[in-house]
């Protein structure tokens, strides 16, 4: 069904194969939170690994700061349909900050928290992978509040609400369980190539 | 694709102003919504190049068409077509509601909704579907450039001899305008009772929401703020 007197744009064969299915281009950057912005004291921050509301270890801004970072540049897909090219982060991987803490990964699901709240599920595996980060710059500069700064994760392979703001705890857990957005119908896993919006 | 769509028709269009309309669209099937909800809208170009696009429900719940409000965004290019393009009869696709978290599905406790400009419109849903509960009151608080902005005005006075609808002009303010003017502020929360309202809703663009929240945190501490956003135009 052809809407009459719609033509579109941004609709080259490049951006095509770019764009995953349903996605539009977009240049700006916006912001979607369901809940107030929070202020957050970059030297007062800490991310906790726990298994069985036990605390495994810690980690604060200053050891985080001696972690090996990698700078990297992807496409982020938002399941609210925009997908921005090349957008530049730096932070540590989960994948180093595990190694550095020498700690054994006990499960095959986390749930990842933060510190308004928020929460969402994510495969270990999927933590695990190179590219997930614990992020501090976005286009080289301190990632601002309402982008999730000061600290922020990075899952830049799935749609960008696994990327939650504010990030502040990993909770290994047993079994796959529903986070915010989860439990409101998205889906459980959210690859954006495979279109997995909504469960 | 895992979602469904139906087909619609766009049945009205009502120009606001020069930056907003209104359009209606029969949906087939269309099996009603909670207000707060949400759709994606689905056009598509000859060549099936598709456009999609989340717009909240203006209309009250009701089984055969829904409203949506429309800012027209200079390059936006689902925007332009509905305000510059669209016509009764144009055919394009609707899913099913969406969102289950900036909802009111019931209203059994004093709630307040904060607008800013075309962030109006999952209020006017709201409020339009006149919860039976009569113990239960919704404030609504908009800020809009202009007189033409606040969406059913006439109406909303009508209806709040109660004052529980409070309107706000920042920019073009007319010449007898015996409502509120400016930009948001504390002030306009004082007259409140502090300890009535349980959830406070706002919508409206991130720079909005973000100056709400900030005042909002203040004013009334330990309430559940829920927000919804679209980007600064």
């Amino acid at each position: 069904m052809v809407t009459r007197g719609f033509f579109g744009k941004g609709n080259d064969d490049l951006d095509k194969k770019r764009l995953p299915p349903g996605q539009y281009l977009e240049n700006r950057f916006p912001v979607l939170s369901a809940e107030p912005t929070p202020d957050i004291n970059l030297l007062d921050w800490k991310l906790s690994f726990s298994y069985n509301n036990e605390i495994m270890a810690e980690i604060d801004w200053n050891s985080l700061n001696k972690i090996k970072s990698t700078e990297l540049t992807k496409d982020i897909h938002c399941v609210t349909r925009w997908t921005k090219f090349d957008m530049n982060w730096r932070g540590v991987s989960v994948q180093n900050i595990i190694k550095s803490l020498d700690l054994e990964v006990p499960s095959d699901w986390v749930m990842i928290g933060a510190s308004t709240g928020y929460t969402t599920n994510l495969p270990t595996e999927d933590l695990l992978r190179e590219f997930t980060l614990i992020a501090y710059e976005y286009e080289k500069k301190p990632i601002t509040p309402e982008h999730g700064g000061p600290i922020r994760l990075l899952v830049p392979h799935l749609y960008f609400w696994k990327s939650a703001k504010w990030v502040s705890s990993i909770s290994f857990i047993d079994e796959d369980k529903p986070g915010f957005w989860e439990n409101y119908g998205y889906h459980m896993y959210g690859d954006p190539w495979k279109e997995q919006r909504y469960s | 694709m895992n979602q469904h769509f139906f087909k619609a028709k766009i049945s009205s269009k009502k120009i606001i102003n020069a930056e907003l309309c209104l359009i209606r669209l029969s949906v087939d099937g269309w099996k009603g919504h909670i207000p707060g909800q949400y759709v994606e809208i689905c056009l598509t170009a000859q060549n099936d190049y598709k456009a999609y696009r989340p717009y909240s429900i203006a209309s009250k719940p009701n089984n055969k068409y829904i409203e949506i409000l429309i800012e027209r965004i200079p390059e936006g290019e689902v925007s332009t077509y509905f305000y510059d393009i669209s016509d009764i009869g144009d055919e394009l696709l609707v899913s099913k509601p969406l969102g289950q978290f900036f909802i009111l599905p019931i209203i059994d406790k004093d709630v307040i909704l904060i607008a800013g400009g075309s962030g109006i419109a999952p209020f006017m849903s709201m409020i339009k579907n006149r919860y039976s509960n009569k113990k239960f009151q919704l404030t609504l608080f908009h800020w809009s450039k202009n007189f033409s902005g606040l969406v059913d005005y006439d109406v909303l006075i009508k209806q709040n001899e109660k004052r529980n609808y409070y309107p706000y002009i920042t920019q073009e303010i007319p010449d007898k305008w015996s409502k509120g003017t400016g930009r948001i502020n504390i002030k306009a929360f004082e007259k409140l009772n502090k300890n009535l309202y349980h959830k406070i809703f706002i919508c409206g663009s991130d720079t909005f929401v973000e100056n709400v929240n900030g005042i909002i945190k203040e004013t009334f501490p330990h309430r559940e703020i829920l927000n919804e956003r679209f980007g600064d135009v």
